[in-house]
Protein backbone atom coordinates (compact mmCIF):
# COMPACT_ATOMS: atom_id res chain seq x y z
CA UNK A 1 0.00 0.00 0.00
CA UNK A 2 2.67 2.41 0.83
CA UNK A 3 3.87 1.95 -2.73
CA UNK A 4 0.62 3.22 -4.10
CA UNK A 5 -0.24 6.11 -2.08
CA UNK A 6 3.35 6.92 -0.43
CA UNK A 7 3.52 10.31 -2.23
CA UNK A 8 0.56 11.07 -0.82
CA UNK A 9 0.44 10.37 2.90
CA UNK A 10 2.75 10.23 5.44
CA UNK A 11 3.17 6.71 7.08
CA UNK A 12 4.15 6.67 10.81
CA UNK A 13 4.68 3.77 13.19
CA UNK A 14 4.74 4.16 16.78
CA UNK A 15 6.45 1.85 18.59
CA UNK A 16 4.59 0.29 21.35
CA UNK A 17 5.52 -2.42 24.67
CA UNK A 18 6.13 -5.80 23.89
CA UNK A 19 3.14 -7.56 23.34
CA UNK A 20 3.99 -10.84 23.64
CA UNK A 21 6.83 -10.87 25.95
CA UNK A 22 9.72 -13.35 25.73
CA UNK A 23 13.31 -14.36 27.24
CA UNK A 24 15.01 -12.19 23.88
CA UNK A 25 12.24 -9.63 24.24
CA UNK A 26 11.51 -9.00 27.98
CA UNK A 27 9.05 -6.31 29.24
CA UNK A 28 10.90 -3.18 28.51
CA UNK A 29 12.09 -1.24 31.64
CA UNK A 30 14.46 1.75 29.65
CA UNK A 31 14.21 3.35 26.70
CA UNK A 32 16.95 2.09 25.28
CA UNK A 33 15.63 -1.23 25.03
CA UNK A 34 12.58 -0.19 23.59
CA UNK A 35 15.01 2.02 20.54
CA UNK A 36 16.83 -1.13 19.56
CA UNK A 37 13.78 -2.81 19.10
CA UNK A 38 12.75 -0.27 17.29
CA UNK A 39 15.07 -0.29 14.73
CA UNK A 40 15.25 -4.77 15.25
CA UNK A 41 11.39 -4.23 13.63
CA UNK A 42 12.33 -1.40 10.83
CA UNK A 43 14.98 -3.74 9.67
CA UNK A 44 13.31 -7.12 9.78
CA UNK A 45 9.72 -5.64 8.31
CA UNK A 46 11.97 -3.41 5.74
CA UNK A 47 9.80 -0.44 6.31
CA UNK A 48 10.81 2.65 4.59
CA UNK A 49 8.40 5.10 6.39
CA UNK A 50 8.69 7.06 9.70
CA UNK A 51 9.09 5.25 13.01
CA UNK A 52 9.01 6.73 16.06
CA UNK A 53 8.97 5.32 19.64
CA UNK A 54 6.21 6.21 22.11
CA UNK A 55 7.29 7.19 25.83
CA UNK A 56 8.02 3.96 27.99
CA UNK A 57 4.92 4.71 30.07
CA UNK A 58 2.78 4.26 26.98
CA UNK A 59 1.55 7.92 27.32
CA UNK A 60 1.10 8.49 23.76
CA UNK A 61 -0.42 4.65 23.14
CA UNK A 62 -2.65 5.35 25.75
CA UNK A 63 -4.18 8.68 24.28
CA UNK A 64 -5.33 6.66 21.25
CA UNK A 65 -6.59 3.77 22.61
CA UNK A 66 -4.09 0.96 24.15
CA UNK A 67 -5.39 -1.12 21.58
CA UNK A 68 -2.23 -3.87 19.92
CA UNK A 69 -2.67 -2.45 16.56
CA UNK A 70 -4.78 0.08 15.53
CA UNK A 71 -4.38 2.59 13.11
CA UNK A 72 -5.35 6.18 12.13
CA UNK A 73 -5.64 8.15 9.28
CA UNK A 74 -5.38 11.67 9.78
CA UNK A 75 -6.53 14.70 8.02
CA UNK A 76 -4.59 17.61 6.71
CA UNK A 77 -6.67 19.64 9.38
CA UNK A 78 -5.75 17.38 11.93
CA UNK A 79 -8.73 15.15 12.63
CA UNK A 80 -9.13 11.46 12.69
CA UNK A 81 -10.83 10.42 9.55
CA UNK A 82 -10.55 7.42 9.73
CA UNK A 83 -9.93 4.58 12.62
CA UNK A 84 -9.49 0.91 12.15
CA UNK A 85 -9.03 -0.78 15.26
CA UNK A 86 -7.42 -3.64 14.07
CA UNK A 87 -5.13 -2.44 10.76
CA UNK A 88 -6.64 -4.18 7.95
CA UNK A 89 -4.61 -2.81 4.35
CA UNK A 90 -7.98 -3.06 2.35
CA UNK A 91 -10.22 -0.97 4.24
CA UNK A 92 -7.15 1.39 5.08
CA UNK A 93 -6.75 1.58 1.15
CA UNK A 94 -10.66 2.60 0.71
CA UNK A 95 -10.67 5.20 3.29
CA UNK A 96 -7.09 6.94 1.91
CA UNK A 97 -8.85 7.10 -1.73
CA UNK A 98 -11.95 8.63 -0.39
CA UNK A 99 -10.01 10.99 1.49
CA UNK A 100 -7.53 12.29 -0.95
CA UNK A 101 -10.84 12.38 -3.03
CA UNK A 102 -12.03 14.84 -0.74
CA UNK A 103 -8.75 16.80 -0.68
CA UNK A 104 -7.56 15.31 2.31
CA UNK A 105 -9.99 16.16 4.83
CA UNK A 106 -13.05 14.82 5.92
CA UNK A 107 -14.82 12.12 8.35
CA UNK A 108 -15.05 9.12 6.91
CA UNK A 109 -15.58 6.14 9.86
CA UNK A 110 -14.48 3.68 11.22
CA UNK A 111 -13.80 -0.35 11.53
CA UNK A 112 -13.80 -2.15 14.65
CA UNK A 113 -13.87 -5.85 13.84
CA UNK A 114 -10.89 -7.22 13.13
CA UNK A 115 -10.38 -9.26 9.53
CA UNK A 116 -9.67 -13.35 10.31
CA UNK A 117 -7.41 -13.50 7.41
CA UNK A 118 -5.04 -11.15 8.47
CA UNK A 119 -4.71 -12.28 12.04
CA UNK A 120 -4.07 -15.77 10.75
CA UNK A 121 -1.47 -14.78 7.43
CA UNK A 122 0.53 -12.67 10.49
CA UNK A 123 -0.01 -13.37 13.52
CA UNK A 124 2.33 -15.73 14.23
CA UNK A 125 5.29 -12.99 13.44
CA UNK A 126 5.24 -11.66 16.57
CA UNK A 127 4.67 -14.56 18.95
CA UNK A 128 7.89 -16.37 17.07
CA UNK A 129 10.40 -13.48 18.42
CA UNK A 130 9.40 -14.36 21.87
CA UNK A 131 9.63 -18.05 22.14
CA UNK A 132 9.06 -20.01 24.14
CA UNK A 133 7.31 -18.15 26.81
CA UNK A 134 5.67 -15.79 24.22
CA UNK A 135 3.53 -18.90 22.53
CA UNK A 136 2.97 -20.54 26.09
CA UNK A 137 1.56 -17.65 27.50
CA UNK A 138 -0.81 -17.07 24.26
CA UNK A 139 -1.63 -20.70 24.57
CA UNK A 140 -2.36 -20.36 28.34
CA UNK A 141 -4.55 -16.92 27.47
CA UNK A 142 -6.18 -18.67 24.43
CA UNK A 143 -5.85 -22.20 24.16
CA UNK A 144 -5.90 -23.66 20.80
CA UNK A 145 -4.04 -20.25 19.29
CA UNK A 146 -0.64 -21.17 18.75
CA UNK A 147 -1.35 -23.97 16.69
CA UNK A 148 -3.85 -21.98 14.76
CA UNK A 149 -1.45 -19.20 14.02
CA UNK A 150 1.24 -21.26 13.06
CA UNK A 151 -0.79 -23.13 10.38
CA UNK A 152 -1.36 -19.71 9.27
CA UNK A 153 1.62 -19.01 8.97
CA UNK A 154 2.39 -22.21 6.89
CA UNK A 155 -0.27 -21.02 4.60
CA UNK A 156 1.03 -17.56 4.38
CA UNK A 157 2.06 -17.77 1.04
CA UNK A 158 -1.41 -18.30 -0.01
CA UNK A 159 -3.53 -16.17 2.70
CA UNK A 160 -1.18 -13.42 2.62
CA UNK A 161 -2.04 -12.32 -0.45
CA UNK A 162 -5.87 -12.77 -0.40
CA UNK A 163 -5.91 -10.90 2.73
CA UNK A 164 -4.22 -7.81 1.04
CA UNK A 165 -7.29 -7.46 -1.58
CA UNK A 166 -10.09 -8.94 0.95
CA UNK A 167 -13.09 -6.71 1.36
CA UNK A 168 -14.00 -6.20 5.17
CA UNK A 169 -16.75 -9.27 5.98
CA UNK A 170 -19.80 -8.46 7.68
CA UNK A 171 -20.69 -9.23 10.93
CA UNK A 172 -22.32 -12.44 10.44
CA UNK A 173 -18.85 -13.56 8.53
CA UNK A 174 -17.06 -12.53 11.43
CA UNK A 175 -18.65 -14.22 14.17
CA UNK A 176 -18.99 -17.60 11.57
CA UNK A 177 -14.84 -17.21 10.90
CA UNK A 178 -14.08 -16.76 14.36
CA UNK A 179 -16.52 -19.64 15.65
CA UNK A 180 -14.19 -22.00 12.83
CA UNK A 181 -11.13 -20.67 14.06
CA UNK A 182 -12.35 -21.19 17.76
CA UNK A 183 -13.38 -24.52 17.30
CA UNK A 184 -10.35 -25.33 15.41
CA UNK A 185 -8.16 -24.20 18.12
CA UNK A 186 -10.22 -26.05 20.75
CA UNK A 187 -10.19 -29.09 18.56
CA UNK A 188 -6.19 -28.82 17.60
CA UNK A 189 -5.39 -28.27 21.63
CA UNK A 190 -7.52 -30.91 23.06
CA UNK A 191 -5.42 -33.43 19.98
CA UNK A 192 -2.37 -32.30 21.50
CA UNK A 193 -3.34 -32.43 25.31
CA UNK A 194 -4.34 -36.31 24.57
CA UNK A 195 -0.88 -36.65 22.32
CA UNK A 196 1.01 -34.97 25.47
CA UNK A 197 -1.16 -37.75 28.22
CA UNK A 198 -0.66 -40.80 26.00
CA UNK A 199 3.54 -40.03 26.11
CA UNK B 1 -5.48 -7.66 40.90
CA UNK B 2 -7.76 -5.35 39.22
CA UNK B 3 -6.95 -4.15 35.31
CA UNK B 4 -6.38 -0.83 36.81
CA UNK B 5 -3.78 -2.30 38.65
CA UNK B 6 -1.75 -3.85 36.07
CA UNK B 7 1.35 -2.42 34.64
CA UNK B 8 2.05 -0.78 30.97
CA UNK B 9 5.23 -2.83 30.34
CA UNK B 10 4.05 -6.80 31.79
CA UNK B 11 6.26 -9.74 31.61
CA UNK B 12 3.97 -12.27 31.01
CA UNK B 13 0.60 -11.86 28.17
CA UNK B 14 -2.44 -13.45 29.80
CA UNK B 15 -6.10 -14.09 29.62
CA UNK B 16 -6.82 -10.87 30.93
CA UNK B 17 -5.32 -8.77 27.75
CA UNK B 18 -7.48 -10.51 25.42
CA UNK B 19 -10.22 -9.54 28.02
CA UNK B 20 -9.13 -6.52 27.85
CA UNK B 21 -8.56 -5.86 24.22
CA UNK B 22 -12.12 -6.98 23.39
CA UNK B 23 -13.69 -4.82 25.86
CA UNK B 24 -11.65 -1.97 24.87
CA UNK B 25 -12.71 -3.05 21.33
CA UNK B 26 -16.42 -2.97 22.35
CA UNK B 27 -16.45 0.37 23.92
CA UNK B 28 -14.82 2.54 21.33
CA UNK B 29 -11.36 3.30 23.14
CA UNK B 30 -9.54 5.75 21.39
CA UNK B 31 -10.26 8.78 18.83
CA UNK B 32 -13.10 8.30 17.41
CA UNK B 33 -13.08 9.81 13.49
CA UNK B 34 -14.00 13.96 13.63
CA UNK B 35 -11.94 14.03 16.67
CA UNK B 36 -8.63 16.04 16.70
CA UNK B 37 -5.76 14.07 17.11
CA UNK B 38 -3.84 14.42 20.29
CA UNK B 39 -0.17 15.73 18.69
CA UNK B 40 2.94 14.22 20.07
CA UNK B 41 6.13 14.68 19.90
CA UNK B 42 8.52 11.41 20.12
CA UNK B 43 12.24 10.14 18.65
CA UNK B 44 12.65 8.55 15.84
CA UNK B 45 14.83 5.46 15.41
CA UNK B 46 17.53 7.89 14.40
CA UNK B 47 17.13 10.43 17.58
CA UNK B 48 15.52 13.28 14.91
CA UNK B 49 12.23 14.46 17.20
CA UNK B 50 9.01 13.81 15.66
CA UNK B 51 6.05 15.97 16.05
CA UNK B 52 2.53 15.01 14.42
CA UNK B 53 1.48 18.42 14.34
CA UNK B 54 4.23 19.72 12.30
CA UNK B 55 3.03 17.32 9.66
CA UNK B 56 -0.03 18.60 7.89
CA UNK B 57 1.09 18.69 4.38
CA UNK B 58 -0.64 15.89 3.44
CA UNK B 59 -2.97 13.08 5.67
CA UNK B 60 -0.77 11.08 7.77
CA UNK B 61 -1.48 7.26 8.49
CA UNK B 62 -0.56 6.39 12.26
CA UNK B 63 -0.19 3.31 13.10
CA UNK B 64 0.60 1.87 16.89
CA UNK B 65 2.90 -1.33 16.26
CA UNK B 66 4.39 -3.80 18.77
CA UNK B 67 7.96 -6.07 18.10
CA UNK B 68 5.80 -8.55 19.41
Amino acid sequence: MYAEVGHAVRFVDVVVRQGHPGPAVPAYRHAAQKRVDAIRFVREEDIPWDVVIDELDGRVHAQYGLLPDPAYLIGTDGQVAFYSYWTHVPTLRDAIATLLAGGGKGVIGEQRLPHPLAALADGWRAIARGLPQSADDMEAAAPGSTLVLKAGSLAKPLLAPWSLTSRHWSRPRVAAALLIIGVAAVGLSLVRSSRQLRA
Amino acid sequence: MTAAARPYNFDRFDRQHVIEDVERTMRGAGVAPGGFAPDFSLPAIDGELFTLSAHRDRPVLLRFASYT
